[in-house]
Parts: structure tokens; sequence; C-alpha cells
């Protein structure tokens, strides 16, 4: 689940994402969610403005830890749609 | 036969809706606006293949932001995908895009979330991108693109779910203000996110009335009701990693859990309450 300014709460349900043919990077896309409240299932976003947007986010204990792997797996490869913001690898 | 249909399409695009002075309740801190400059000059030097391209870098007519609009829909590349994973309305959406038989409309909706004053850019405001069948009229999509001109949300229609018609900001408001006798003015379009939703593609009413500020919600699921945030009702701004549980907020904006006052988030981290307001005895629901 993704939270929006602290109150709002959508269900995240995948994304889309590509690799940069002169980068290499895989750039993050959009998030796909379903919000409870709209009147239309299936809204994007795009990853830029999902960093900006998701204050809080409700996850599994073990996605928590893979996302860490993840993280240390892919991030520096990681560009984001609409975003200057790069992902780092946590520090070992 | 594509350079004259879009074109046309140029030529049918409605006119910005541009709200004669559009206001928000909240400004950013001055202090990020440092920050916000270094990202907007990075948007208008990006090239092809930034994540921060767009082909009209803070866009100000309905052809700039159609432009924006259609690069980033096209560099997807949804015709490579399989066509069982599009979402539903993509395909349709797609064809009509590709083969330039779409036409659109414009409007501007001004921006009371978290991200007017986000992490990264300043978005006062979203335009709102209405995508239509040219032949058909149908509406199949509609996209709100930051201030920026970098894409926002989406969401497309479908046979199941179309879109509500947009509500005239200025009708709506003789509408509301002759049922609960106020004399309005300013008429814009709202993005909120708080329990009093107003969402991307499906934006609220707000207008004011001197110091005061009135917000129209109307949804097919839940009860179509007026709000106030009174000229005097309290700010809050919340600090870095505060939270909206807080007892500081509770002590600040208290407020009633029965559905008639809801936590208004401003933008700029700053919050307030809004409050319903009732119909008179006499007067017809608008």
């Amino acid at each position: 689940l993704g939270v929006f300014d602290q109150q709002h709460v959508v269900a995240v349900d995948g994304g889309n994402w590509h690799v940069d043919d002169n980068t290499g990077l895989y750039v993050w896309e959009e998030v796909l969610f379903h919000d409870p409240q709209s009147s239309h299932p299936d809204s994007t976003m795009a990853a830029g403005d999902w960093l900006t947007f998701n204050s809080d986010s409700v996850i599994s204990a073990s996605a928590s830890a893979g996302s860490t792997g993840f993280l240390n797996t892919y991030g520096g490869n990681v560009a984001v749609r609409g975003s200057g913001y790069r992902f780092r690898p946590p520090a070992v | 036969m594509r350079s004259i249909v879009i074109l046309l399409s140029l030529l049918v695009a409605t006119a910005l809706r541009l709200a004669a002075d559009p206001w928000s309740l909240a400004e950013c801190q001055p202090e990020d606006q440092a920050k916000y400059d270094r990202f907007a000059a990075a948007v208008r030097s990006a090239a092809p293949g930034s994540t921060l391209y767009v082909p009209k870098p803070y866009p100000t007519t309905p052809p700039q932001v159609i432009a924006d609009f259609l690069y980033q829909y096209e560099s997807f590349h949804f015709e490579r995908a399989d066509a069982k994973k599009l979402l539903p309305g993509e395909a349709a959406l797609l064809q009509a895009v590709l083969q330039s038989t779409v036409t659109f409309k414009v409007v501007r909706v001004e921006n009371w979330t978290g991200s007017r004053c986000g992490r990264e850019q300043r978005s006062d405001f979203f335009y709102l991108v209405r995508v239509f069948d040219a032949a058909s009229g149908v509406e199949l999509s509609r996209a709100t693109l930051n201030a920026s001109g970098l894409l926002s949300v989406r969401t497309n229609a479908t046979s199941q779910y179309p879109f509500r018609p947009l509500p005239d900001p200025a009708a709506t408001m003789q509408q509301v203000g002759a049922a609960y006798g106020i004399k309005g003015d300013s008429p814009q379009y709202i993005v909120s996110l708080g329990t009093l939703f107003c969402e991307f593609t499906e934006p609220c009413v707000a207008f004011r009335q001197g110091d005061d500020a009135f917000i129209f919600h109307e949804h097919p699921r839940l009860a179509t009701a007026l709000f106030n945030i009174a000229g005097t009702t309290p700010r809050l701004k919340l600090k870095p990693g505060e939270r909206l549980d807080s007892p500081v907020r509770q002590a600040v904006l208290p407020m009633r859990t029965d559905g008639t006052e809801h936590l208004m988030p401003l933008g700029a981290n700053t919050w307030t309450i809004a409050r319903e307001v009732k119909l008179p005895a006499a007067a017809s629901p608008p």
C-alpha cells in the first residue's frame, strides 16, 4: 500500500520500466495503483512524482528485507522518469 | 495525413482555461526556491533521453502542453508491449494516438497536494489533458502534467468506467452559490488528496468569498456537499518528519470524525480543517 499526503491510501499493483539504450540504466517509468476513492481503477503515476507523493508505505517485513537486497543489486543502475533522483545502494 | 490531423487536433484544442487569478491558501518556503530553480534549469536544459526531458519545458499554451504529453506517452512505446499486459483502455488510446485520430482539451488545475512544494520541483498547478477520439467524441483518457510539462498521473476510460463530465467552474460556482446563498468569486479546479478527495483527473471546483474558501465535492459514491475553509480557521505547518496524528495537530486542528469535517492539505506541508456547509432548509441541492 502507498499513502499520499499521510492520509490517502492506494493499493500498488505494478508499473512499467525500460532499459535505456544509451545509458544502460533501468528507467523506472510509472507506478500502477488502485485508489479506493477514485471513480476509476488502474491509474498510473510517474515515478518521479511517486517519490514525492508517497509519504508512507505499508509493506511486509520480508518485502522490507528484500528491498534492501534489490537496492544493493540495482540501486545504482536505476533512473527515475520525471526526476533527477538516483538511488544509492546502502553503505555496507 | 498525420500532420494534418495533428494540426486539426491543435486547432480544436480548447483554449487553455487559465483562471483569472489562480489562488491557493499556502505558500512554499522561500528557502526552497533555489532548489526549485535548479530543477527548472535542469528541465529546460535536458536533452532527449534524459528522465527530465520534455520538448516544451514549462509549457504555457495548449499546443505546448499537448506536445509534452504526446512525447512522453509515445516514449513509453506501448506498441512494443504484450497487448495482453496493457491497462484497460490503453490499446484504444495507443491506437488513436499513433494514428493521430485524437483531439485534446487542456485545462488548468490548482495543486493543493504535497507536491505543490515538492521534494524536487515546484508545481503550483497541473495541466489536465483530456484525450478524445476524434470521430466519436468519446473521451479516452485524462492525464495531468506538472507545471514543468513532466507527466504526473494518467487514467484511461473504459466502457465500464467512463469519465464524469468536467463541470464548468464558473457555472458550478453560480449554481452552488445560489443554493447556499453565497456570492463567490475566483472559481477554479483543485486537486487535493485529503479525506476530502479531489482527484487528479476529476478535480473539485473551489471558489472564494472574502477570506473564506469553498470546495464543492461531487463523487459518484460519496455524498455531494459543499465544504468551507474559513479564513479564521487555524493553519498548521508541519515540520519535516512531523505526523498528522501528532498531539500538536490534535491540539491545533481538533476535528469531528463524523464526515462533516476533514483535514485539508493546502500544499506546502500546511493543513487546516474544511467543514461541511449546511444547505439552507428551503434550498434545493445544486
